[in-house]
């Protein structure tokens, strides 16, 4: 992947009121420990969450996560890593679904076949496709 | 006879576990982070320290060890907006790396005793709750984890998934959970207990028998068992 940075972990963050929020959370695990993914991984994402919760009352709030790892061996870690970012996404849901507008959770997430290198980028939601306080995991799309 | 190593020996459900290994003819290796007036375990100590798990691995090694249960865990409930790094750092280091690097020291002795690995995630690792998150994404990482680890390892992965058990853990969730969304801790109570079919909360001995069932099972190769009264079926 050309575009994952020389960071092993990258938090970009758009915050544009009335529009899409998007957080796109870059993840080269070529250099990232276990540690690192599941503590300072999870962390940003809270810490975007957190951001997002106080700015965004309109568009969707995207997590568009970018996982990087050529080595096999890492697949467990990253399903953990998957399923525990989707825990925190569907807290925040039920935390504050009432205090927000339709279709204003979503998340990208990488397909399983990560080891392939294989990355793609999901940023629309049709406003009001979805119920209020939505959750959807595109990984069952997008696999 | 067989012998099965502990860890979080000290604990509601780790000691329930120990006395129903022990009383149906186990023997059992227990670890804690420390001794209790009750139980001295054989190993003391933090798993993430490398001497403490080299420690952990050479006994297991010495006593032809067929089996583990990683029964240690602790709670932090808190709102996503209230979640910082110390309680992110306190939750994955102890809930799910401090698990994934216990296996990883003790796969090849279990592959060579054809053991199984248990570990108690929870309802929480199935289903995310509210003023919760980031214990749930502790579980839910073990839970990632475990799926995809069983088709890489030939040691067989279990994990116990409890509901609502009567344990000084739950009730310290509970209590937490009532203070993020700032309602009382008898409201939270009464959430869970009507929530759950079966109309009462877990009790350790039931959850013991459960990882004893868990660990002396021989297939499949990944088994995710949620013991949780009904609330939570997979």
């Amino acid at each position: 992947m050309s575009d994952i940075p020389h960071e092993p972990c990258v938090v970009k963050t758009v915050l544009q009121e009335g529009q899409s929020t998007t957080c796109t959370l870059t993840l080269d695990l070529e250099h990232l420990s276990m540690r690192s993914l599941l503590i300072d991984g999870m962390q940003k994402l809270v810490d975007f969450l957190t951001e997002a919760q106080g700015t965004d009352r309109e568009g969707a709030v995207v997590v568009d996560l970018r996982v990087s790892a050529a080595r096999p061996a890492s697949q467990p870690l990253i399903e953990g890593f998957l399923d525990a970012c989707r825990a925190v996404l569907h807290s925040w849901v039920l935390e504050n679904g009432a205090a927000v507008r339709p279709a204003n959770a979503m998340v990208s997430l990488p397909p399983q076949s990560i080891a392939r290198q294989q990355t793609r980028e999901y940023f629309t939601s049709p406003r009001g496709q979805f119920s209020r306080g939505s959750f959807i995991d595109l990984r069952s799309v997008i696999r | 006879m067989s012998t099965i190593l502990v860890t979080g020996a000290t604990g509601g459900m780790g000691s329930m576990i120990v006395s129903e290994l022990t009383e149906n003819g186990h023997a059992v290796i227990t670890h804690d982070v420390r001794s209790t007036d009750a139980l001295v375990p054989d190993v003391t100590g933090d798993l993430m320290d490398p001497a403490v798990l080299a420690e952990l691995a050479q006994r297991s090694e010495d006593a032809g060890v067929s089996g583990v249960i990683a029964a240690h865990g602790i709670a932090g409930a808190a709102a996503i907006a209230q979640t910082d790094l110390a309680l992110t750092t306190r939750l994955m280091s102890i809930n799910t790396l401090s698990v994934i690097t216990l296996f990883d020291a003790l796969e090849a002795r279990l592959h060579t005793s054809a053991g199984a690995f248990v570990a108690i995630s929870s309802q929480a690792g199935l289903v995310a709750e509210a003023g919760n998150g980031m214990y749930c994404a502790s579980k839910f990482a073990l839970v990632g984890w475990a799926k995809e680890k069983s088709r890489r390892s030939p040691v067989p992965l279990r994990l116990l998934c409890p509901g609502a058990t009567h344990t000084p853990l739950l009730m310290q969730s509970l209590q937490g959970q009532a203070d993020a969304r700032g309602v009382s801790y008898e409201h939270v109570l009464q959430e869970f207990e009507s929530a759950t079919p079966a109309g009462r909360f877990g009790e350790p001995a039931e959850l013991a028998r459960a990882a004893r069932w868990l660990v002396e099972l021989s297939e499949p190769s990944l088994v995710i068992a949620p013991v949780t009264g009904g609330q939570v079926l997979a």
